[in-house]
Order: C-alpha cells, then structure tokens, then sequence
C-alpha cells in the first residue's frame, strides 16, 4: 500500500480511502472485466423492451422451434416465441428476484446480526438458535415450498428467496460482529459509555459494511440460482411471462429436437452468477490490505 | 428437537393451515386465518402426533406419510451418498494436485473450471449431461430408476451415473478449493519442512503428514454441505425422474399435500441437522487436539 498517502490534496480522508480503492480495484484485471459483462447484463435486460425485436409472448406458430437465424437470432421455443426477446426480459425477471430478495434479507439479516452480536449472553444465544433452526432448512425446498404454498407470483418469489437468504445473512453479520467487538476502538467507545445505538452505527456497521457488501454479492449469484430452481420445478415465475429458469423449464421437453431453448437461459444464468461471484472475490480483496494486487 | 421446529412456525402453520379442505376453500382460508389461532393449535396438534412418530396421512393417497417417506428414503439416500461420495473422490486429488503447484498452469485451469463449476445451476448442468451422453452418445440411460435389488450394482450405477455428477458437481469444485488452499497452507508449516528435512519422500510427506491435515475441515464442510446436496436432490430427481424424496415433495407441494410436504421437509432439516452434529463428532475423532467439554 505504498499508494496510502498519495491521496489527492484538499479531499477528506473517506475520499482518499476510496480512490485508493478505485485504483486497487482497476490494478485486478479479473474486476473491471467481469464488472463490465455484469453492467452490460443488467443495462440490456433494463433496455429489453428497446432491444428486444420481438414481443415476448407473441406466438410465431408458423416458426415453432427453429434453430437460430437472422430474424430470431437465439432461434424460438415450442410456442413460436423469440427467444432473444423472452431471455432479455426474462433476465429483467431474475435479476430483478436476485437483487430485491438479497437487498431485503440483508435488511432483515443485517441488523439482527449486529444486534445479537452485541448484545451477546442470553439473547444471542436464542436469536442464534433460531437462525439456526431456519438454516437447517435446504435452502431451494423451503423456497420451494413458501412459493408453492403461498401461490406462486413473483412477489413471493422475491419474499421465499429472502426467506432463506436472512439468516444467512443474520448469521454473517453477527460472525463479523463478534470480531469488531473486541477491537479496542469498540473497548474505548464503550468505556467512554457509548450507547448501543452508537456502537452499532458509529463503529460497528463500518467495520463490517464491506464484507456484508461482498456477501451479499456472493448472495445475488446464489439467489439467482434459487429463483432458477424454484420457476424450474413450477413454483416460480408463471407463464407467459418469462425468467431464465422458467426458460429452462420450457425447453426441458425439447432437449432432443431443440436443445438451444434450454442451453441459452443457463448460459445466461451461468453468466450472471460467475460475474457476481468474481466480482465478490475480487472486491473482498480490494478491500483487504494484506492481498496485493 | 423442539427448538428446532420453534422457529419453523410460520411455515408450518402455512402448511398445517388448510388440512382437508377443498382446495377453492383453501385460498381464502388461508388469507383469513392468517396466522391466527387455529392454526397454532393445529401446529400444535401435529406437534403432539410427532412426539409419537406420527406424521399424519397423505391428503390424497390416504397413505401414512411415514410409510411413503420410508419407501421414497433409499433412492435419494443412494443419491447424496453417490454425489458425496464422487466429490470427495474427484475433489480430494484434484485439489492436491492444485495445492502443491500453487500458480502451475493445472492450478490455473482448476480454479477457473471451478469458478465456472460454482456459477452452473445444477439442473441446468444436468440436462446439458443427459443431451451429451445419453441422448447424443447414448452411452447412459437418461432417466429412471433401477435399485441395487433390480438388476444389481452395474444397471443401479449406470442410471444413477448422470444424477450423481449433476448433484456432486458443485460440491466437487467446494472439496477443491477447500484442499487446495489447505495443503497451500500446510506445506508452508514447519513440521512439513522437518518431515523433508529429515529425508521423507514426497510422497510420504503428503499422505502421511499433509493429507491428515487438510482432510479434517473437509469432513466437516461435507457435512454441513449435506443441506445443499438435499436441495440439489430435489431438482436432480425431477430432472432424471428417480421415485425419491425430491419428486415426492414436488408432487406433494403443486398439489397441495400438507402433510406429505411437512413430513418431508421435517426429514430434510433432521437430516440436516443430524449431518451436522455427525460431522463434529468426527472433527473430535480426528483432530485430538479438539475435546468436547
């Protein structure tokens, strides 16, 4: 980090610390690359009623399964639909499911977390017990189930996805909790008697602000997944609207004459998940003064 | 055990909420019962029948659900234990073979296939495997079930080949990243450099010191991972149509079966949780310098 006291003059010492960042992230080949594919993911399915060059559902009958071509560039499904145009919306779908459900369960998972890890004692220890319990759940048949049993809609996809995910998150953040707590700022500030309103604002969400950042990004692959699994056995996203598991659902059926319906969503999805995932990685190193880049 | 289902309420008192009824009732029930009472005595009362080992019947075979779960039990049993067993099998060298030469070309390639391996969602992996070698190559039968009583050992591993990959794929790629920063770790410590020192031969150092050492967190991620490959099952079931527990509480879910979906849910997490606490006790096997007090 010879770079530290480089910073820009005249600017605060938060904005030295980002540029710092900013530069460490550019010096990794692996983040600005993999960052780029995810914003052009995320701005093409945003874009997807302007890039589309068909509608979603319309039913070409006459062009049922047709392998790739100059008018439908990804080819059509058993119903004559543009694939193209149902994978662009469809991702709107899934990243959207993604995005939403990790957000809410890190509100959730988040502050229970922090407040369970500081508290420590009696109350830790139930509010532990009970994540637990949740986590002992497979992640993909509770989400499953909630979706199916509740009716599936792409509300409660979202709500099932970060019903499995708060936990998890809870249990993060209690784990980076623990560790900031002893730190002898956290000591001073308590002894100085702090309440713990403001140890948990002050100092500890701070300190933790950025692994949560990576795992919750780590999470948005993963959820990605889940959403993929559950619109796969049929409790997600409902026809005609379209998300890349339900896409893979569809083509399914039609591996033998058609195998394109189905290997495009998953190659889009694989794409996703290993861009968030990379991504992750590489923040986590970014932000970890020891790994040098 | 009780605290356990404590926090499964809410889900099981959805599932417990419309037992018996007509399914237009359902719906609405549901909505107006809320989370009201009724519905906390019915969770209490199916609370009280499985202090007894009984989980109810089938709302639509009328077949005692444990009865079904027992009958369903062996198919993903041979499953997970097949995908656990081919992650360990695959990942363990892999990862050593990564470890050693950290940074070789193979270490290159490894980690990339695994990060590929993490982003691929497994259901989507497995159908891409059924299209290559049953439906391409016609190699491997692409669906169904033969047990080890119909047909032996070799017609039991040839339909469950294709399962098995799809379900251990992403646990193979967890096992070798897990071995690999282990033995990375480990060949940097000093008692490595003794056994070398004093005239060892690699091959000794490794299987006799190295292994011993990076095997022990593996056992117990396995075990926490039991969760994951229970959640993978249930889509790799439906994919290669196998008669097991993922199938059966697919069914039970879109059709709205309360008391098949709870049972096997409840098996899923006890499974879970029994996977865990296996694995402690084994970590205190291994690794005597972990006493449980």
């Amino acid at each position: 980090m010879t770079d530290a006291g480089r910073g820009t003059a005249g600017r605060g010492a938060a904005g030295e610390r980002a540029t710092v960042l900013w530069r460490r992230f550019f010096r990794t080949r692996t983040g600005p690359f993999f960052g780029g594919i995810l914003l052009v993911l995320v701005a093409v399915t945003i874009l997807a009623p302007l890039l589309a060059p068909h509608s979603p559902i319309r039913q070409y009958l006459d062009h049922t399964l047709e392998p790739p071509s100059a008018r439908f560039p990804l080819g059509t499904d058993d119903l004559g639909r543009d694939l193209l145009s149902r994978l662009l919306h469809g991702g709107r779908i899934t990243l959207l499911a993604a995005f939403v459900s990790v957000g809410a369960a890190t509100a959730i998972g988040l502050p229970v977390g922090m407040i369970s890890g500081m508290l420590g004692g009696r109350g830790d220890i139930w509010i532990m017990h009970a994540v637990n319990a949740l986590l002992s759940f497979p992640s993909v048949l509770l989400a499953f189930a909630i979706s199916a049993l509740i009716g599936p809609s792409l509300a409660v996809v979202v709500l099932a996805i970060s019903i499995v995910f708060a936990p998890r998150m809870a249990r993060f953040a209690r784990g980076q909790t623990l560790v900031v707590r002893e730190t002898p700022f956290v000591e001073a500030a308590r002894a100085t008697g702090a309440s713990l309103r403001r140890l948990i604002f002050r100092h500890v969400l701070p300190n933790i602000a950025a692994p949560m950042l990576v795992e919750a990004s780590l999470g948005v692959g993963y959820a990605a997944l889940i959403e993929a699994s559950i619109s796969f056995l049929g409790a997600g996203i409902q026809p005609p609207r379209s998300s890349w598991g339900l896409m893979i659902k569809e083509g399914f059926g039609y591996m033998d004459s058609a195998p394109w319906v189905a290997i495009a969503p998953g190659a889009a999805i694989l794409l996703l998940t290993l861009c968030v995932n990379v991504l992750g990685d590489t923040v986590r190193d970014v932000f970890d003064p020891k790994v040098r880049l | 055990m009780l605290v356990t289902l404590l926090p499964g309420d809410a889900v099981n008192a959805l599932l417990a909420a419309a037992e018996g009824l007509d399914h237009r009732v359902e719906e609405s029930l549901r909505l107006q019962f809320g989370l009201d009472r009724p519905l906390a005595v019915r969770y209490v009362q199916w609370l009280g029948r499985l202090s007894v080992g009984d989980l109810g019947r089938s709302l639509l075979s009328r077949q005692p659900v444990l009865d079904t779960i027992l009958a369903r039990l062996p198919v993903t049993i041979i499953l997970t234990a097949g995908a656990i067993f081919l992650s360990l099998a695959i990942g363990i060298p892999l990862g050593l073979l990564a470890g050693m030469r950290p940074n070789s070309p193979a270490d290159r390639l490894l980690s990339a296939v695994a990060a590929l391996g993490v982003a691929t969602p497994s259901f989507w992996l497995g159908i891409l495997l059924g299209f290559v070698f049953a439906q391409s190559l016609g190699w491997l039968p692409s669906f169904g079930y033969r047990g080890p009583g119909e047909g032996g050992f070799w017609l039991m591993t040839q339909h469950m080949l294709l399962p098995w990959l799809t379900l251990s794929a992403a646990r193979i790629v967890e096992v070798v990243r897990q071995v690999r920063s282990g033995t990375v770790e480990i060949m940097t410590q000093d008692f490595i450099r003794t056994a070398r020192a004093k005239g060892l031969p690699e091959r000794l150092v490794i299987w006799k010191h190295a292994l011993k050492n990076v095997l022990v967190p593996v056992i117990t991620v396995t075990g926490l991972a039991v969760g994951h490959l229970l959640s993978g099952a249930v889509v790799v079931e439906v994919i290669f149509l196998l008669p097991g527990m993922g199938t059966l509480v697919v069914e039970a879910v879109l059709q709205r079966d309360f008391p098949v979906t709870q049972g096997v849910v409840l098996t899923g997490a006890v499974a879970t949780i029994g996977a865990s606490l296996l694995a402690d006790a084994l970590y205190g096997l291994l690794d005597p310098r972990i006493r449980y007090d």
